[in-house]
């Protein structure tokens, strides 16, 4: 089946991965700007990674017929610097035209602490300024619930923001549901230990639908699977669902999301498949 | 045999529980090993609740998932900020 990774970060991961990615029928990637395992020192240092995910890796990709997009923004954890903060947004702009970007993203809370919310709204003026889509990172354990809360909260401060261009990305059971019913879209991050499991996220299918919902592997440096959605389409085939839903979930989801960005262009190897479901 | 408790999802539930339970005879006895009092240690407590919250029926998984999370308090901006809201440093974090 063709799917779509929404959230993984391929800089981290070696070529391998998109060679496994690729015969796994990965047809795109998104990658969000996020932390690297260390603090960079300066914004010329955020500048160098941009170019990584709007150049570099794109190419990669597309060496094995993947499609890569991006987005970019400076990650909550780095965000405690609100200085540096400060200098990252203000170099964003040279980027946001590059033909793989998709929005600003991932933006949000770590440790729900005020220098990460002053640098949060700053983004997100940011994207309404710019009229990008947002993909929006929760916190990881203990934190989650009050954070997500705490973010909607702040998003409820742009009462002219469009809900379906945004994401709230690692929902669980107890943060799925604030965020769907306020009109975002909601993504469910697998991971070996923290964060959602195959199974549960088909709970999660069973219990909410298909409707603006995202599942993806948020591959990076630590422990996780790159190949986590193909794990959602077993666990999804093995309960007995209709390909087609499973298909939404993996690929018609993902795209439409994308779509919503003006800049998006469908990934070459399959074209519009949205396009194809509704003229048939 | 039905979706609900096929062959394949009992046994995969059963090794769960055995490796619940051995997980907390290990947590034990190697606390016995080492004299740690595990009841002092909020992270125990955490755990030994939310095995309590296995046995009260639907709503379990929203039910441990609060357990495990920091409360929300909708006044947050009135009530000074999100500097308080700043990790305690336990829980896994």
């Amino acid at each position: 089946m063709n799917y779509v990774d929404p959230h993984i970060h391929m800089v981290s991961r070696v070529t391998d991965d998109y060679e496994a990615l690729a015969r796994m029928g990965c047809v795109a990637v998104s990658e969000p700007a996020f932390w690297a395992g260390f603090d960079r020192r300066s914004a010329d240092g955020f500048r160098d990674y941009f170019r990584q995910i709007t150049e570099v890796e794109p190419r990669r990709a597309a060496g094995y017929g993947i499609a890569h997009y991006s987005w970019l923004c400076i990650n909550a954890k780095e965000a405690e610097d609100v200085k540096l903060a400060r200098e990252v947004i203000a170099a964003i702009p040279e980027f946001l035209s590059a033909s793989n970007v998709l929005g600003i993203g991932e933006i949000g809370l770590n440790k729900n602490t005020r220098n990460e919310a002053t640098v949060f709204l700053e983004q997100v003026e940011l994207a309404v300024r710019h009229n990008e889509t947002i993909l929006i990172h929760t916190p990881h354990l203990a934190d989650k619930l009050r954070g997500t809360r705490m973010i909607l909260d702040m998003l409820a401060d742009f009462p002219a923001l469009d809900r379906g261009r945004v994401v709230i990305d690692h929902v669980e059971e107890h943060t799925i549901r604030p965020a769907l019913d306020a009109g975002y879209w909601a993504g469910m991050t697998l991971y070996p230990v923290t964060k959602c499991s195959p199974e549960r996220a088909c709970d999660l299918v069973e219990r909410y639908g298909t409707e603006r919902l995202l599942v993806n592997s948020a591959g990076d440096w630590g422990p996780s699977r790159p190949a986590a959605v193909p794990d959602f389409i077993v666990a999804m085939r093995a309960r007995g669902h209709a390909e087609e839903l499973i298909e939404r979930m993996v690929l018609h989801n993902p795209l439409e999301l994308f779509s919503r960005c003006r800049r998006y262009v469908p990934p070459p190897r399959i074209g519009n498949p949205l396009q194809r479901t509704t003229s048939s | 045999m039905t979706r609900a408790l096929s062959d394949q999802r009992f046994l995969a539930i059963r090794s769960l529980v055995v490796e619940l339970s051995a997980a907390f005879d290990r947590v034990e006895r190697h606390a016995a090993e080492e004299s740690v009092e595990l009841d002092d240690d909020i992270r125990w407590r955490l755990l030994a609740e939310a095995v309590a919250r296995l046995a009260a029926g639907p709503g379990r998984v929203e039910a441990v998932q609060e357990l495990f999370s920091d409360a929300y308090e909708p006044a947050w901006r009135q009530t000074g900020g999100p500097e308080l809201f700043g990790s305690p440093g336990c829980c896994g974090r």
